[in-house]
């Protein structure tokens, strides 16, 4: 199967899907020359009318979808950084999530916000946060958080043809990573979680940029000590395939929730909690987490004790596990930013 | 500008509509009728009327808290039974008894409002853009008070209406006061529409009690949006009669005795816009005696049928949120 890099991935899907329904635009600042690089020939293509270059309006950018799609359009919004969707909070929390249930029900607000994450570039408090327990805590929303090229590719087209409001968290780190991507047009369904590896002795549940991370050190601790780590990767957070953790989790009685967001109130808690309310029984660990600790994320040198390491999650897998000397990663599995 | 005997009758019919259900409202309320609160709009009757009298079904209107949008809603024809049983909390309300105090009907070009001040004037830059893609000429009107003026995305919605070109018209109701403030004590302009002047969108500050006045400010505004001129911005100099929300005292900060000056009250009070209207067609012999008592009667009956209706009409059900909260 061909390779093809995760910007691709989303620039192929938005082209698709521009061309298969002339209500599709995208709308964002700088979106016809995006910075990370997934706009191409989209300007060319479809011209200054589908392709709008907005000014520094957060809120217009994210308010102005809403109202395109309560008036039957379906609009791309597209973020620079995740970080930047607060500015339009009352039009991403109150109004995109919240304006159907308020109206019973009487309007579908179809719209997607593209929404670069993540840190390890050392940007700092404001430019390197993963937005999902923002949003997550807010019904109404769905949020997709792609791991690779293919399920970029696949679910932000699923995103664009939901009649709801998606947040799609893609991360700034895998927009250079590459994948095998088909030929094929497809799309991925939501709330469909996809087992990255194949484990017997814990449950690692792992979004984002932290697949890719985990999947390596789940690779060192089969080889170096022979513990078996099944990785599920939910794709969307809402809905969540709630299911597939829970039968994987009484296969291995041991589970560990690896995000990239703030440990309090994060995603960990979140599917931490509902493994402890429906399988309690089956574990013989407490589940753990793996995830920022609770500061603002410090900028360049600073950042690594922030937001979580390869270490950490060797360090969570041995105390579920009993092992009371955990796996040393001893540099061999890194992060890497965009900068 | 030509008005019509017809046009003339029309304004004046559903202002006086207005006035009734507003009445409505504060007798069910205070009859404990009502299961939320109501922040009634008795004086400013003229300018969702005579906005609304240039609109098809296709123009969107984004309205606004005051009077929960019923000098909007109402002539833009939501009927009074969906708005009253939606305040009653009912299945049957024009937001499914899931909004409390709006409403929703896309048919009629009404979207809907939220809860913040300013809120929905960057969705209508939005359904702006919309409708400009679409080129069927349809034209979208984002209602706000002075308050929304003191919030960005009425200045993020108006730079990209006004970049952009769209079809979007700034109906601003200057009644003076945002809540309990009054627009002096946080504004350095008497008038709002300055604001649109840094943005290159014509503007008109219009007598808001005078709804031919209106009437013909909007004219210019609709056919600017409808021929992809782009955006105006009309305020509205206006007033409400009655408290903020009903049930407290009408107060205002940093005035004598915490209220609003009861001097100005009055003065505003002899401007009522269907007294002055009503005065006018008599004179100029469009409306009788009879007809006055005639459209009055209409309006009392068409309120007390609404109430009926409301007070008979089912409770929601919450086995609906499911089904509400998302679309298939």
């Amino acid at each position: 199967m061909r390779q093809i890099l995760y910007n691709a991935a989303i620039n192929e899907a938005m082209h698709e899907e521009m061309e298969r329904d002339e209500t599709v635009y995208l709308i964002g600042e700088e979106c016809s020359q995006c910075a990370w690089g997934t706009s191409n020939g989209l300007i060319q293509k479809f011209g200054a009318q589908r392709i709008r270059d907005s000014a520094i309006s957060e809120a217009a950018i994210i308010g102005s979808s809403v109202g395109a799609a309560l008036a039957g359009y379906r609009p791309i919004s597209y973020m620079m950084f995740a970080d930047f969707m607060m500015c339009g909070a009352d039009e991403l929390l109150y109004k995109a999530a919240k304006w159907r249930f308020a109206h019973g029900g009487k309007v579908k607000i179809p719209l997607v916000i593209r929404a670069p994450i993540g840190g390890y570039s050392g940007i700092g408090a404001e430019h390197s946060q993963c937005m999902e327990s923002w949003v997550w805590r807010t019904p109404g929303l769905k949020i997709a958080i792609p791991s690779n090229p293919h399920d970029a590719k696949g679910l932000l087209k699923t995103a664009i043809r939901d009649d709801n409001p998606v947040v799609f968290l893609e991360h700034k780190n895998l927009m250079g990573i590459e994948g095998p991507v088909p030929e094929e047009t497809y799309t991925i369904p939501f709330g469909k979680a996809d087992i990255k590896r194949e484990g017997t002795d814990v449950t690692i549940v792992a979004t984002g940029y932290l697949v890719s991370v985990t999947l390596q050190v789940a690779n060192l601790l089969q080889e170096e000590k022979g513990v078996s780590v099944e990785v599920i990767d939910p794709r969307t957070l809402e809905p969540l395939d709630l299911e597939t953790i829970l039968a994987s989790v009484k296969k291995t009685k041991g589970a560990i929730i690896v995000d990239e967001d703030t440990m309090r109130c994060g995603p960990g808690a979140e599917i931490g909690m509902q493994i402890m309310e429906n399988a309690f029984d089956y574990l013989d660990a407490p589940v753990k987490r793996v995830a920022a600790k609770n500061y603002p994320i410090a900028g360049a040198y600073l950042e690594q004790f922030v937001l979580p390491q390869p270490q950490d999650i060797a360090n969570a897998v041995a105390e579920v596990t009993g092992d009371s000397e955990p796996l040393d990663i001893a540099g061999r599995v890194t992060t890497k930013g965009v900068f | 500008m030509e008005f019509t005997n017809e046009i003339l009758v029309k304004l004046y019919t559903q202002m006086v509509r207005v006035r009734k259900l507003d009445e409505k409202m504060i007798e069910c309320l205070f009859a404990g009728k009502l299961r939320t609160f109501f922040h009634s709009g008795q004086g400013q009757e003229a300018p969702g009327v005579a906005l609304c009298a240039h609109l098809n079904d296709d123009d969107i209107v984004f309205y606004n808290h005051r009077s929960h949008g019923l000098n909007k809603c109402l002539p833009k024809g939501m009927p009074a039974k969906q708005i009253l049983a939606e305040h009653f909390g009912r299945a049957t309300g024009g937001g499914n008894g899931f909004a409390g105090f709006h409403y929703a009907d896309l048919n009629l070009g009404l979207p809907g409002m939220g809860g913040m001040v300013a809120g929905e004037l960057t969705l209508a830059a939005g359904a702006g853009i919309a409708c400009q893609l679409r080129g069927k000429g349809q034209v979208v009107v984002s209602c706000f008070g002075d308050g929304a003026t003191g919030r960005g995305p009425l200045h993020e919605g108006m730079l990209m209406a006004a970049a952009w070109k769209l079809p979007v018209i700034w109906f601003c109701e200057n009644n003076l006061y945002a809540q309990w403030t009054r627009v002096n004590v946080t504004h350095p302009k008497e008038d709002l529409a300055d604001f649109a002047q840094g943005y290159g969108i014509p503007a008109a500050i219009v007598d808001g009690q005078d709804v031919m006045a209106v009437y013909e400010a909007v004219a210019p505004a609709v056919e600017r949006a409808r021929s992809g001129k782009g955006p105006t911005f009309l305020e509205m100099k206006t007033y409400r009669f009655r408290p903020h929300a009903e049930g407290f005292p009408d107060f205002s900060v940093q005035t004598e005795g915490g209220v609003r000056p009861p001097t100005e009250t009055e003065e505003w009070m002899k401007r009522d816009p269907i007294r002055l209207f009503k005065n006018t067609l008599m004179e100029k012999g469009v409306l009788t005696q009879d007809d006055v008592e005639r459209i009055d009667k209409e309006a009392d009956q068409e309120m007390a049928d609404a109430e009926c209706f409301s007070a008979e009409s089912p409770w929601p059900d919450p086995k609906d949120f499911d089904k509400a909260l998302y679309a298939d």
